[in-house]
């Protein structure tokens, strides 16, 4: 999927390419309650908590 | 009915194959694929909020010091984790397991890392270094 058909917003973005995550395969999600979101990427996932944005990549790949 | 309410040697009935039978230092679960597990009263509030043995957790099966194990999951700490979660991540949680969207997919956060569950298949994933982009220009 290329990038620019999901919204990104900009820390999302910025921990995404500080990490080389690619382009979102995802809108934002909600993470539990509150404004906590979740997104993925071609290689990985972005979360905010509580204002914390955190890049993080699959063991698996 | 009131689980914490004392009843006699023999249970109370729960679901179509398990009792519970509480004492004063536990409450012991018994079931035909798994026995007697006694659970201790500090892991009963948590586990009654889940829904008990009717809940996702299930019936306790085993357990040491530090994880209980339930049919559908473990309680580690003071959290409770699917299975599924548990089993990539393997070490205590760091907060409760949460919904990830609006359908049945999950999310639990851990001290070293993240375990996702999407579309029934757990992932774990972990904290990346910065990517160096000028790497290639040193030398």
């Amino acid at each position: 999927m290329a990038g620019g058909d999901f919204a990104v917003s900009k820390g999302v973005s910025t921990a995404a390419l500080e990490r080389d995550l690619g382009n979102p395969v995802s809108d934002a999600e909600s993470l539990g309650k509150g404004n906590d979101t979740a997104q993925f990427f071609e290689r990985g996932l972005v979360t905010v908590r509580g204002g914390r944005v955190q890049a993080w990549t699959s063991t698996s790949s | 009915m009131d689980q914490h309410q004392f009843v006699d040697a023999q249970g109370v009935q729960i679901g179509d194959h398990g009792t519970q039978t509480n004492n004063f230092t536990n409450a012991v679960y018994a079931t035909t694929g798994h026995g007697a597990v006694a659970l201790h009263w500090a892991m009963l509030p948590l586990y009654e909020r889940l829904g008990g043995a009717t809940g996702w957790l299930g019936f306790p099966t085993h357990g040491d010091a530090d994880v209980q194990w339930f049919e559908g999951g473990v309680i580690a700490g003071d959290q409770a984790v699917p299975l599924a979660i548990y089993t990539e991540a393997r070490e205590l949680p760091l907060g409760p397991v949460r919904r990830l969207g609006d359908g049945a997919d999950q999310a639990q956060f851990f001290d070293k890392g993240l375990v996702t569950v999407r579309d029934g298949v757990a992932e774990a994933w972990v904290q990346p270094p910065p990517v160096d982009f000028f790497k290639d220009w040193i030398s």
